[in-house]
């Protein structure tokens, strides 16, 4: 090379584009490698929280699942809580059919006592009826002693008699009489207390078997909404994940932009030594070449997330 | 009467509850006990009862243990309210349950 050439640029020209190109190149590539930890951070952050989020998720959906299989539990029959109210409620009207029953067979026998009891007042009234014809047999039996004078004493005795026996009829009719009243009292207060007994409104215990079945089944409802909700959540989170791992191909991506960069300068570096030696024009078609295979050069060829190849590993 | 009744001649008997079928029946339900000897099936009609309660199932339970086993009871016509209260207490294990009335 010679300075006196004016084909030639000048050595300290040469030098300082070569300079300014190493520069270049260094500035760009520090680019290059900014961009690429800047994606990386963001895209590891976002996949932080989206495994931050799937993990909530199925932490809240093993809670609900806890709390309804504690409702609706198959494994252990006769434990949870649907099997507990169901027998609850169960019990309740089968208590309230056995004193339902209960107090119509009492009222059944109550009946046959009124009827008994009517037969004994049948009874005291013709006793009383007796009790009267016997007073009466009495006085005619002291008239006709008294006709009789002292003949007759002995059977005024007997006369004395039968009236006494009469008037103490008639006061056990009087008493059994009192006592029938208290059986009858007795009878139609027994009567009542079996009415209270036997009336219940049943309305009560439907509504709550309704409002049971109804909650029974909004929890069933709720745990397969929830299965559902956590496929279609797991799904997504899939997806997003996926998605994210265009980190990789960002890196690749970078990491083939910062090659192509360095065969570039490499290349132009070598333009510059060709122009200095005068050795341009005859070096040109190889590294025209050179160059055209630093940029076709390719270590990734995907356009999108669905199609394309990928050297991710 | 709140309660009719009726006999054929295969013994087939039909009883007609009231509107309100509770305690206040109870005198002239058990008054037809006596008459349900020699049915060979009774058909209880709800079909124009709108309310029932405790006291109007021990009468059908009563019933039911009167007439025997061998006998066919038969609910007909149940509906609303008496046929929750009827299902709730599972009378469709001690009693033939018709809702579409009786025949």
């Amino acid at each position: 090379m010679t300075l006196s050439d004016p084909a030639r640029p000048a050595a300290s020209g040469m030098q300082a584009l070569q300079a300014a190109l190493g520069r270049a190149y260094r500035h760009l590539d520090s680019e290059v490698q900014r961009a690429r930890t800047l994606g990386g951070d963001a895209i590891g952050r976002l996949l932080g929280s989206f495994r931050g989020v799937q993990l909530s998720l199925l932490g809240q959906h093993q809670l609900l699942r806890e709390v309804t299989e504690a409702i609706l539990s198959k494994e252990q029959p006769g434990s949870d809580f649907e099997s507990s109210a169901k027998a609850m409620v169960n019990e309740f009207v089968q208590e309230t059919l056995r004193v339902g029953r209960g107090s119509m067979s009492i009222l059944e026998g109550l009946a046959r006592l009124n009827q008994n009891v009517s037969h004994i007042v049948s009874s005291t009234e013709q006793i009383e009826r007796l009790a009267r014809a016997s007073k009466m047999i009495a006085l005619n039996a002291r008239v006709e002693t008294a006709r009789a004078g002292a003949a007759g004493t002995t059977f005024n005795v007997v006369a004395v008699e039968i009236k006494r026996m009469a008037v103490t009829s008639t006061e056990l009719s009087a008493q059994i009489r009192s006592e029938v009243a208290n059986i009858r009292k007795g009878v139609e207060e027994t009567t009542q207390t079996a009415e209270v007994l036997a009336s219940h409104d049943m309305n009560v215990a439907v509504q709550s078997h309704k409002s049971l079945m109804a909650a029974i089944t909004g929890v069933e409802r709720v745990r397969k909404q929830l299965d559902l909700s956590l496929r279609e959540i797991e799904e997504k989170v899939a997806e997003a994940v996926q998605a994210l791992q265009f980190e990789d191909m960002l890196t690749q991506t970078l990491d083939g932009i910062s090659a192509k960069l360095a065969h570039v300068a490499e290349v132009v570096h070598d333009v510059v030594d060709a122009s200095a030696a005068g050795e341009l024009e005859e070096q040109t078609p190889e590294l025209v070449a050179r160059l055209e295979e630093a940029v076709v050069q390719d270590r990734v060829v995907q356009s999108s997330m669905v199609q394309g190849t990928c050297e991710l590993f | 009467m709140k309660i009719s009744y009726s006999m054929r001649d295969n013994g087939a008997v039909q009883i007609g509850l009231p509107v309100r079928f509770d305690f206040s029946c109870h005198a002239e339900f058990r008054s037809l006990y006596e008459r349900l000897a020699g049915a060979k099936q009774v058909t209880l009609d709800l079909a124009t009862t709108s309310y029932i309660d405790s006291a109007a199932l021990g009468m059908l339970l009563v019933l039911r243990e009167k007439v025997g086993s061998t006998v066919t009871v038969q609910i007909a016509g149940a509906q609303g309210q008496p046929l929750d209260v009827l299902e709730l207490a599972n009378f469709g294990k001690l009693f033939v349950m018709n809702q579409a009335g009786a025949r």
